[in-house]
């Protein structure tokens, strides 16, 4: 992981957190409930115990009735960035190990900067949560994100944004990790990192290709129809992929770890809306 | 395992060069380039699986590759004498080695040391119940005693046939054939009755006694029988008695017996009354501890002569040689054309038979030869010393092609061609005819044509010498030669008579076609036969421990790992000879289908 890289993006981009629903701290955000901003939210009618500060005198003196302004809730949203920790992801293909790594360092310190609450969590075969970004992949041979993502979401804060970091080359369902991980989040961003080569591979005629995770094989022969039908294949589940998160709101955002950290801002992240320019 | 596996066997070697050849194959030229992926699953056409059959993952290179080298090992294992039933035979678990001289079998009924050591055996056969055992006999060469491993019982029967007739114990070899045999040092135990025989393994099983030996004993030809006797007496004045001696005659096929008294002194040769015509004398001495050496078998001598003629010889030459054939008895005077050797003088044409031919006359004057040198690898000259030997020979050749066997450069003075041997002496001025050489060339002259005509040499051997001899000329069929214990050498017509060491006691037959005879070896060793007299045996039996080992129980646990691995290469060569991809129908280029 280039940390300079990461300080650079930092001076050029910001983590885009306009949430909908956004749950935490006491903060100096707008949250969606009442709170204690200036920003008028609601009227509602005096109950016993309710501050006498609150009460709008000149409605009650059109209406004589004992009425309470309400105001926004001021908070610091939250932040869990979750990282699939399976060995696809620590796959040496372009920069993909890297710039994964990057992209959670790069969220972890704009969300602190903004004031933001972040928690990491690395889906391995267990679920390591922690303060700070990991500094390698672990590269387990399974990734709970994928395998039991109910028991991976509950482990998250809810209310608060959620950045899934993962390749989603998986043979379980995509559909059930996206539907529990954006479950009681304000907003869920996805973010897919492919190698260059699995992304758009060559025809490179025999070859033995190495499951990375199950450790299976196949002696394939890398023609042009075979790439084809890969291409194809990884185009449904990318399809697949965005329909999921359509249907549950979520930011979706491919990168392509072929270039710096930077450069994947402004060409993948940027158009997603998932980064602004600071 | 057997003794005989050897990874530097040359099959086993040339099995393990196959090891790094299976490894650079897998590396450079099976294995194809691997790639990692992410989800092969995205590379796998599902339907197209459902239709060809369930998915099957081809097995991991590197478990191929462990599998051939595991087989390849396993054949350099076998090439290399691995043999499995074999080393799942039982092991023994003690080691005898016995002393193979003859006083093992001596002393009087049931104080032997033979039967001290089958009362050892079954001691242990006792404490030790399944007890195996090896036994080894240390004569001049070790011998093993039945088979490899014999039970308690089946060693038992061996020692009781035993009769060791040998005259040395030589222990190093035996002691190494033991561990050859895979007997543990500490679990090998060593029996003798030689007091001045030093081993921490040894146990001592002889027991002093009294003995009288014959300790040499010869019948030459022309002359009477002799044997020397000795007593080896614990008590020093019992060697005054008088010590009767039986002899036994066999003259014309009849045998006639009588007793003669030795003198007291011992070890001087004692000539034996023997009637001339006796083809055989047995000399046997009173019954004592040891019976090997009371007994000698003398054969008549045989009678080799070798014939000899003299022509047109000078008359100082004439005198010489006739004095010269009175001192050798092999050498016959006769008048006969047909003689096997010829001595002329100054000859004027070649001879075609064996010949001495002495040239005493020259066109010049002879000349003094300082320092004759003779031909250290000339047999006819052996024995040669020229001390004292004023030699005055002729300016002469020799003929083209000759070997001069001695010379005082550049004079050659003695040379042979072909069947003759050519004396250029001046005999007038010499003294060749008053030196030893004279008599020493004709014996030896003799001694070569008679080792020519072949058969046996003699008929009385001593036990341990070497006999090697050619066939007999005449001899027309193959020679088969037989010992007293009826082991049988059979040489084909023409090949050397060759019977090594003789280490049998008794008398041997040998045929050569239709011509029998005889000869005799005796067992006369002296120290042998003075073992009788010396320290006392130890009397107690130390403590004999058995090897810890099971017999065969660790290397026969190598059988089934061993089939195993078999199997399992078995296994992997199918799976890399197959194609591990053709069967798992996932790919989709090797298939028409796939690529359609």
């Amino acid at each position: 992981m280039d940390e300079r890289a990461v300080l650079q993006a930092l001076r050029s981009y910001r983590l885009e957190r306009r949430l909908r629903r956004a749950q935490g701290t006491l903060g100096a955000e707008l949250g969606h409930r009442a709170g204690s901003s200036l920003e008028f939210h609601d009227y509602r009618a005096y109950q016993p115990g309710d501050d006498p500060r609150r009460i709008d005198w000149a409605v009650y003196g059109r209406s004589e009735e004992l009425t309470v302004r309400l105001f926004r809730e001021e908070i610091h949203p939250r932040l869990d960035i979750v990282l699939d920790g399976s060995r696809s992801m620590a796959l040496a293909d372009g920069r993909k190990p890297a710039l994964a790594l990057e992209l959670c360092a790069f969220a972890w310190h704009s969300a602190r900067l903004q004031g933001s609450a972040v928690r990491v969590h690395v889906a391995g075969e267990k679920l390591l949560s922690g303060e700070q970004p990991p500094s390698a992949p672990p590269g387990d041979a399974r990734s709970l994100l994928f395998d039991a993502p109910g028991s991976c979401a509950r482990a998250l804060r809810g209310g608060g944004l959620r950045i899934v970091i993962s390749d989603f080359m998986t043979e379980g369902s995509v559909h059930a990790a996206i539907r529990e991980l954006s479950a009681g989040a304000a907003q869920l961003v996805v973010l897919r990192t492919l190698g260059p080569w699995e992304a758009s591979p060559s025809i490179a005629g025999a070859l033995e290709l190495l499951d990375a995770e199950t450790g299976a094989q196949l002696a394939a022969q890398l023609a042009e129809q075979s790439v084809a039908r890969y291409r194809s294949r990884l185009a449904r589940l990318s399809d697949s992929l965005r329909a999921s998160c359509r249907a549950t709101g979520a930011r979706f955002a491919d990168v392509i770890c072929d270039v710096p950290l930077l450069d994947a801002l402004r060409r993948d992240l940027l158009p997603a809306g998932v980064v602004t320019p600071s | 395992m057997s003794a005989s596996f050897s990874m530097a066997y040359p099959l086993g070697l040339l099995g393990l060069l196959a090891l790094p050849l299976i490894w650079w194959l897998h590396r450079y030229v099976v294995k194809a380039e691997r790639r990692e992926v992410s989800c092969l699953a995205l590379w796998v056409d599902r339907e197209q699986v459902r239709h060809e059959g369930a998915q099957r993952q081809r097995v991991p290179d590197r478990v191929v590759l462990a599998l051939e080298l595991l087989a390849a090992l396993a054949l350099c294992a076998l090439l290399a004498g691995l043999d499995l039933p074999g080393a799942a035979a039982p092991r023994p678990t003690v080691g005898l080695v016995l002393d193979g001289s003859a006083s093992m079998a001596g002393g009087r009924q049931g104080a032997r040391p033979i039967e001290r050591v089958r009362a050892v055996l079954a001691q242990l056969a006792r404490e030790q119940p399944g007890l195996h055992v090896s036994i080894v006999l240390a004569a001049e060469r070790p011998e093993l005693l039945g088979e490899r491993v014999l039970s308690a019982a089946a060693a038992d029967r061996v020692l009781a046939e035993l009769e060791p007739r040998g005259s040395v114990c030589n222990l190093p070899p035996a002691l190494e054939l033991m561990s050859a045999l895979g007997v543990d040092a500490q679990s090998t135990w060593l029996f003798s009755d030689d007091p001045e025989l030093v081993h921490p393994r040894l146990i001592r099983v002889g027991k002093p006694d009294a003995n009288a030996a014959i300790v040499h004993a010869d019948w030459r030809p022309g002359e009477s029988p002799f044997v020397v006797l000795r007593r080896f007496e614990l008590d020093p004045s019992s060697r005054d008695a008088s010590l009767p001696i039986r002899l036994q005659l066999e003259i014309d096929g009849a045998r006639q017996s009588t007793t003669v008294q030795v003198p007291r002194e011992g070890g001087q040769p004692f000539q034996l009354p023997v009637d001339g015509r006796a083809r055989e004398v047995v000399v046997t001495l009173p019954a004592d501890a040891l019976a090997f050496d009371n007994q000698v078998s003398l054969l008549r001598p045989l009678e080799r002569r070798v014939s000899l003629r003299s022509e047109q010889l000078s008359q100082p030459l004439q005198a010489a040689l006739a004095h010269a054939l009175r001192a050798i008895p092999k050498l016959q005077p006769t008048a006969s054309p047909s003689a096997d050797l010829v001595v002329r003088e100054n000859p004027s044409a070649a001879a075609r038979e064996p010949s001495l031919v002495f040239l005493t006359q020259g066109s010049k004057p002879a000349s003094f030869a300082p320092q004759p040198l003779a031909d250290p690898f000339a047999a006819l000259l052996s024995g040669f010393d020229g001390r004292d030997l004023l030699w005055f020979a002729f300016e002469r050749a020799p003929v083209p092609g000759a070997r001069v066997l001695l010379q005082s450069d550049p004079q050659a003075l003695i040379w042979q061609h072909g069947d003759g041997v050519f004396v250029n002496a001046d005999l007038a001025q010499s003294n060749l005819l008053a030196h030893a050489t004279f008599p020493i060339m004709l014996t030896n002259l003799a001694d070569e044509l008679d080792l020519a005509r072949g058969g046996l040499p003699r008929s009385n051997f001593r036990q341990g010498e070497r006999l090697r001899f050619e066939p007999p000329r005449a001899a027309s069929g193959e020679v088969a030669v037989q010992s007293p214990s009826g082991k049988s050498w059979r040489f084909e017509r023409g090949q050397p008579v060759e019977l090594g060491l003789l280490s049998e006691a008794g008398e041997y037959a040998l045929q050569a076609g239709a011509q029998k005879q005889s000869f005799s070896v005796q067992l006369l060793s002296e120290a042998e036969s003075e073992l009788r007299q010396r320290k006392p045996a130890d009397a107690r039996l130390p403590e004999i421990a058995t090897s810890a080992r099971a017999p065969g129980e660790t290397r026969s646990r190598l059988r089934v790992p061993l089939l195993l691995l078999l199997l399992a290469a078995c296994v992997g060569a199918y799976w890399l000879l197959g194609g591990g991809w053709k069967r798992a129908g996932l790919n989709p280029a090797p298939t028409k289908r796939a690529d359609a």
